[in-house]
């Protein structure tokens, strides 16, 4: 086998299982319909594609997290429970390659949901907020599809970085129940523990104006927000300072990579 | 490793999980041609030693040998449970792991099926294959890639009487062909139809070797499972 025969095998077996569970399938079409309905009850998709893009960006980072770990949280742990585990071993197939073949195959399929009902979204906008939006814009000030474009890569790296912590708890996991309880913890600590930790060390003066800006880039909600913040709802307003970009994109990196090699690394033994 | 046919050899293998020790200075060695049959208790460590000799897990001490170098793949494994993943086919699970292997050609799936009897149901969804059939499909995915041991875990546990004899026909068919083949199994009247050796494990270690006709005469006892009374009572008994 050569060395990402396996890794590539594995990765078209994921999206083919994905696309083959109606559990997926129902949890895509559910994530669509609330995202369609939330920009166009908001008035969004109405008024153009930057108020789209800010309509969406909270229920997107509840959303996303609740898709992602529902996409990964279970992937290794079935295999292994199964013993699916030990006979792909004896095919020589490594680690790296399964791990990123399973998380690859899977990624394709969260972003498949992701940016569907962005799309349809686009299409509302187009449709209904009058022909005044023509320009494709580079600079602030101007509404443009771009904006909903840039949202829609946020939101892939975002649940990038979630399905690669799903991926990990569902390595390191023993039984489904564990998982679960995992899940769980780990979302709290990222959604509101992040926040939370911030606000208490503002409120205890512990933390100064300028620390802030790099503090809510740590976790990968608040890494989403502020880019968000700063690359699309900041294309209106110069005076946004929610974040800063760099920090956003290395925590959304760290938040990608590092749960992968945890998977690797725990996955089994060599 | 001296002799040609020889394909496995292990010395002095223990394992532990935690305090308990379930291996302890196990030596097993085997030939191609031949079915092995490890049988013992309930939680004997048949299945663990079975693991270790397959090298998906690592023994606390000993030293395995395999003589396989030509071979694509050195163990074939069939897990005690196996479980497809749902929403494939028949061939569509076979064609995954057969994906995994360089030089298996697409012809592979077919003639697979068609060893283990599985060729009528190769369009039919795995979700809808009764356990025996699972079982067919897991013994044909141990066979990708032609390894010359091929390690299995209590392949008719559950299983009917027909089923049962299909499974240990298609094995004695598999050891025909060349492979050494090592199941566990509580099916003392089907080992003593097609095992070549018996491994009784007790006590962490290899109680009672030998073919079956053989140690059911030395140990002076009818039948194997009169062996498995004699051996485990008496040891519980010490």
């Amino acid at each position: 086998m050569t060395r990402w025969q396996g890794g590539r095998t594995v990765f078209r077996r994921e999206v083919m299982t994905v696309l083959r569970t109606r559990a997926y399938v129902a949890l895509g079409v559910g994530y669509a319909t609330v995202v369609v309905a939330a920009a166009w009850f908001s008035g969004g998709a109405e008024s153009g594609y930057l108020p789209a893009a800010s309509s969406l960006s909270t229920p997107t980072e509840l959303l996303v997290p609740v898709v992602a770990f529902a996409l990964g949280y279970r992937v290794v742990l079935s295999d292994r429970v199964t013993g699916e585990l030990d006979v792909l071993k004896t095919y020589g197939l490594g680690r790296a390659e399964y791990v990123l073949g399973v998380y690859a195959g899977r990624l394709v399929a969260l972003s498949v949901v992701l940016v569907a009902p962005l799309i349809v979204v686009g299409g509302l906008v187009w449709t209904y907020s009058g022909p005044s939006i023509t320009v494709i814009a580079w600079h602030g000030g101007v509404d443009s599809p771009l904006l909903l474009a840039r949202f829609a890569v946020l939101t892939v790296a975002f649940g990038a970085a979630v399905l690669s912590v799903a991926v990990a708890v569902s390595a390191v996991s023993g039984s489904v129940r564990s998982a679960l309880a995992l899940v769980v913890l780990v979302w709290l600590a990222l959604a509101l523990g992040a926040d939370l930790g911030v606000v208490s060390g503002v409120v205890a003066e512990l933390v100064s104006d300028d620390a802030v800006v790099w503090l809510t880039s740590l976790s990968p909600n608040t890494a989403f927000r502020g880019l968000v913040l700063e690359t699309v709802v900041g294309v209106a307003s110069s005076q946004v300072r929610a974040t800063s970009v760099t920090a956003s994109g290395v925590s959304l990196t760290f938040w990608t990579v590092v749960p992968l090699a945890v998977a690797v690394r725990k996955v089994w033994e060599e | 490793m001296s002799q040609a046919k020889e394909v496995l050899r292990a010395k002095n293998i223990s394992h532990s999980y935690g305090d308990l020790e379930v291996l302890e200075d196990v030596s097993v060695t085997a030939e191609r041609g031949k079915m092995y049959a490890l049988i013992g208790a309930n939680g004997s460590g048949k299945t663990t030693l079975l693991k270790i000799l397959a090298n998906l897990l690592p023994p606390d001490t000993g030293d395995i040998k395999t003589a396989t170098e030509d071979a694509a793949r050195t163990v074939g494994y069939l897990p005690q449970q196996p479980s497809f993943r749902k929403g494939f086919t028949v061939a569509e699970t076979l064609r995954f792991y057969t994906r995994l292997m360089e030089g298996v050609g697409e012809g592979y799936v077919e003639d697979a099926l068609d060893d283990v009897g599985l060729s009528e149901a190769s369009d039919r969804s795995v979700s809808g294959l009764s356990g025996g059939m699972t079982r067919l499909l897991g013994v044909a995915q141990s066979r990708v890639g032609d390894p010359p041991i091929m390690m299995v875990d209590e392949p008719t546990s559950g299983l009917d009487p027909e089923m049962t004899g299909r499974i240990f026909e298609t094995l004695g068919d598999i050891a025909d062909d060349g492979a050494a083949v090592l199941l566990t199994t509580h099916d003392l009247d089907r080992v003593a139809r097609h095992a070549d050796e018996v491994l009784l494990i007790n006590d962490g270690g290899v109680a009672v070797s030998g073919p079956p006709d053989e140690i059911t005469e030395t140990e002076d006892v009818a039948d194997l499972a009169e062996l498995f009374d004699k051996v485990v009572r008496r040891r519980g008994e010490e």
